[in-house]
């Protein structure tokens, strides 16, 4: 009945080197090869192997919060498995290896992107909303109208902070007012509609020269007027704002006073990008749109790059609605000839061109200075489809490969001279049994590895401290059978029967003094965040573990010995 | 090899003078918790952004200072890690991070255009995440030392939970004390550290308490406080050998592992060097103490 040990320990040792073949046929492979080994076509064994941290192979952990504020109760119960898998269809579009998507708590997501490149375009790709939307831009009257209105309402208002330019406002003052808002004419960028199939709503931009029809100086605005003094001039149903005032102009239009003004169903957004001013200034567009969509990117189909027509270095983004989106935007078109319809990603306006006609086919562009990559990107989270609500980066953790190699090797290296440290002193205190308990914390190392190895877990730069704190811990549970061996051998008993009784009454103290630190092992898994998680698991792995090589193994050596031959001396 | 055989040592007499002394550190240390108004806490509690880059050639900080307040932010903490041509940026307390780190990138790239400008690492951490966890730290510092108690009753006896427990909240006001002092921050790693150290001063105390439990049991005729003395010895060699090696991986830890976890292994080390020494002369002088005091009461009543 005592073989049961022996079995248990051979199929324990053999179940740890086996479950680490995939892991040395991994590693032994150079490291450009490794590198190809991801996608569909890598080899089976990969899945097997113990995967390194992003701490220790590079990559970026990110976790996003949603903000279902704006949601109702219905919506916000299954936002978050929407965002889930629009952030996972983003992921997979982009392109990288063995991501890690999975949700925490009831609002948050946690992305794991080993190996990432660039980190910030990440961030950019899958923070982003993409809620593309077209809204009715409202006439320039109605704009007019408001801006005197907000004149009025904002008489007296001081503008809290430093935020507001004081100096710059001379420039937007009606002094110079003169200013032509050039900008607005590479947003909207007039041309002739004959360059364009008529189907596609960057042709239906206006054949009017655009200054002749928005060339309006706010001459007849006071000074004093709040308001309507930070703006530079009225352009196809849109304010030019200086760069320099627009955080005032934000501020203003924040002020609950202009929140009330604002006409009902309508809402001010702001042009996308900024541009150049014919002043030299740099300026950006301030529309007033209905606040209600007329159609949203739901409707859509399919998305892609295209180039640019005017401008060779630079993209378009070209989408297709269903069949449903193209009907009602038919409708819309035919509707609206004549006004101006933007095209709104996340709140913020794309391009604003003028319906010429009805549009039956629904195809669109979107244009933009868009370099390759912003353009792809765009296209890629208009396929993926918009998120339920507006999520935040909230953490964000990014190691870059170089750091990553560089821990690897001072990490292994901290190991391997522990290692040895550890057996010299072993070694040199408790002579061959010293040997043992070194040969059984070796043995621990492989069954902590092997496990993480079986789990699927990572190894991370925390959890390799972990392992190295476990090499003092593991010997601690020798440490105290040794001790105890030894006071039975001063009692002058047998060899055979002093190693039974050490292992016996050392095994309460040892079961104790494990269970506790076990207990902190387990609350700092609990607690934990990704770095720290690692830690606790190889800190419990080692401890469970050595309860099995530190007593059981040695033990079983000792009892092997022994009934094999008769010890006078022990080596301890 | 055999240190400390048959030790006898008397470690008992003296302990109320000895526990006297290890008060003070820890006062020092409150003291300067008190008058610094709380620890130099890192981006993971403040909240910010932390930005790790390797340069090609060594960089001033100055120059460094100059691109990030180019950039918009003051007040960064500008520090070499490891190497003068590795730096450690740190802005915190900044309500919306999310773009922080795009921008200190750029305005470092330009600043140093002539050269490579490696960014080994970025972390970001937002308001919130850094004071849920605040609260997550206190609470799993709070759950561990319930769960020992409890153990430790069950196992031992209540008195003896009390004795560690006190023990272990040495260890760790050293340890906090220690980074109060030295204006080092409290991060992550540090109350992972911090957690793993309530672990070990309590695993080092168990292993003298158990043998006070044993002894209690064969040595009925021995006074109380030589019966602890006594056990105090005979458990001291494992003490030290098991200590030493600890000790001597934290080391090659701090030494070789790199600047990332060298914090980590700090505080470990100090407070397995305080966890040591407080399973003697905090936990096993209390439980003398105790024992006395309960005498004392039985007497009068």
């Amino acid at each position: 009945m005592k073989n049961w040990k022996h079995i248990f320990i051979i199929v324990v040792i053999l179940g740890a080197v086996w479950a680490l073949i995939p892991t040395f046929r991994f590693y032994a492979k150079p490291e450009q090869e490794r590198l190809g080994m991801v996608g569909q076509n890598r080899p089976k064994f990969v899945d097997s192997a113990l995967k390194l941290g992003l701490d220790l192979q590079g990559g970026m952990y990110m976790v996003l919060e949603i903000d279902d504020s704006q949601l109702s109760d219905d919506a916000k119960k299954d936002a978050l498995d929407r965002v889930l898998k629009i952030v996972r269809n983003r992921v997979d579009q982009f392109g990288v290896a063995e991501p890690v998507i999975q949700k925490q708590g009831d609002k948050r997501i946690i992305v794991q992107l080993p190996g990432l490149q660039d980190p910030s375009r990440a961030k950019t790709l899958l923070g982003q909303t993409a809620l593309l939307e077209f809204r009715l831009v409202r006439e320039t009257d109605e704009m007019r109208r408001a801006i005197q209105d907000l004149d009025l309402a904002l008489k007296g208002v001081e503008i809290k902070g430093s935020a507001v330019d004081t100096t710059g406002v001379a420039v937007g003052a009606p002094g110079d007012t003169t200013a032509v808002a050039r900008a607005a004419t590479t947003t909207t960028a007039p041309e002739t509609a004959a360059d364009r199939e008529a189907t596609a709503l960057d042709s239906l931009i206006p054949d009017i020269p655009g200054t002749k029809e928005v060339e309006i100086p706010l001459q007849e605005i006071a000074k004093d007027r709040p308001f309507s003094s930070y703006l530079v001039s009225l352009y196809g149903g849109a304010a030019v704002v200086d760069d320099r005032h627009r955080q005032a102009v934000e501020l203003l239009l924040g002020t609950q006073q202009a929140q009330r003004m604002i006409p009902r169903g309508s809402e001010f957004l702001w042009d996308a990008e900024s541009r150049p001013l014919e002043d030299g200034g740099v300026g950006r567009l301030l529309y007033l749109v209905e606040a209600k969509a007329t159609l949203s990117g739901r409707a859509l189909t399919n998305a892609s790059t295209q180039p640019n027509p005017d401008d060779r270095s630079s993209l378009d983004v070209s989408f297709q609605l269903n069949r449903e989106g193209a009907l009602i935007f038919s409708r819309f078109t035919g509707e609206n000839i004549g006004r101006r319809i933007a095209i709104v990603l996340d709140r913020k306006i794309r391009s604003a061109p003028v319906v010429q006609s009805k549009i039956p086919s629904g195809d669109g562009r979107i244009t933009g200075s868009f370099t390759d990559e912003e353009a792809g990107d765009l296209a890629i989270v208009l396929r993926a489809g918009a998120l339920p609500a507006p999520v935040e980066v909230i953490e964000e953790r990014t190691v870059g490969p170089t750091l990553g190699r560089d821990s690897i090797r001072s990490s292994a290296r901290a190991a391997f001279i522990s290692i040895i440290i550890v057996i010299v002193f072993m070694a040199g205190y408790y002579r061959l049994s010293g040997l043992l308990a070194s040969a059984a914390m070796l043995l621990n190392i492989v069954i902590i590895v092997a496990v993480l190895a079986l789990l699927g877990a990572s190894l991370t730069l925390p959890g390799i401290a972990g392992l190295i704190l476990t090499f003092g811990m593991s010997v601690d549970a020798n440490v105290l059978v040794f001790e105890r061996i030894r006071e039975e051998l001063a009692k002058a008993k047998t060899v055979r029967s002093a190693i039974d009784a050490g292992y016996h009454r050392a095994f309460t103290t040892i079961l104790d003094s494990n269970l506790t630190t076990l207990i902190t092992a387990v609350v700092l898994w609990q607690f934990g965040t990704g770095p720290i998680k690692g830690f606790a698991t190889t800190l419990s792995l080692g401890i469970a573990a050595s309860m099995f090589t530190a007593v059981m193994c040695t033990h079983v050596v000792y009892n092997l010995v022994t009934s094999r031959m008769t010890i006078r001396k022990l080596s301890i | 090899m055999h240190w400390f055989k048959g030790a006898h040592y008397d470690f008992m007499t003296k302990r109320r003078l000895v526990m006297l002394v290890s008060v003070v550190p820890i006062v020092i240390g409150l003291i300067s918790i008190a008058v610094k108004g709380g620890f130099e806490t890192s981006i993971d509690f403040a909240g910010g952004t932390l930005i790790e880059v390797g340069f090609g050639e060594p960089v001033s900080i100055q120059e460094i200072r100059a691109a990030v307040e180019r950039a918009g932010f003051t007040g960064a903490e500008i520090t070499n890690f490891g190497n003068s041509q590795d730096v450690l940026i740190q802005i915190k307390h900044i309500g919306q991070p999310a773009e922080t780190a795009n921008r200190l990138e750029a305005a470092l790239k330009e600043q140093f255009a002539g050269q490579t400008v490696d960014i080994r690492r970025v972390e970001t951490v937002g308001p919130k995440v850094g004071s849920e966890l605040k609260t997550a730290a206190f609470w799993a510092v709070i759950w561990s030392s319930i769960g020992i108690v409890a153990y430790v009753t069950w196992r031992f006896q209540f008195r003896m939970a009390i004795a560690a427990i006190i023990a272990l909240v040495h260890d760790v006001f050293f340890t906090l004390g220690f980074f109060s002092i030295t204006n080092k921050e409290i991060s992550i790693a540090v109350i992972a550290a911090i957690l793993t150290i309530i672990g070990y001063s309590i695993n080092d105390t168990i292993v003298v308490f158990d043998r006070v439990r044993e002894n209690l049991q064969v040595r009925r005729r021995e006074g109380f406080m030589s019966l602890v003395n006594t056990s105090v010895n005979q458990t001291l060699s494992r003490t030290i050998i098991t200590g030493l090696t600890t000790i001597l991986s934290l080391v090659v830890l701090i030494l070789v592992a790199g600047p990332v976890i060298r914090d980590f292994a700090i505080a470990l080390l100090i407070g397995m060097v305080v966890g040591t020494y407080s399973s003697v002369y905090i936990a096993s002088a209390l439980l003398i103490e105790w024992d006395l005091w309960r005498n004392k009461h039985r007497k009068v009543a």
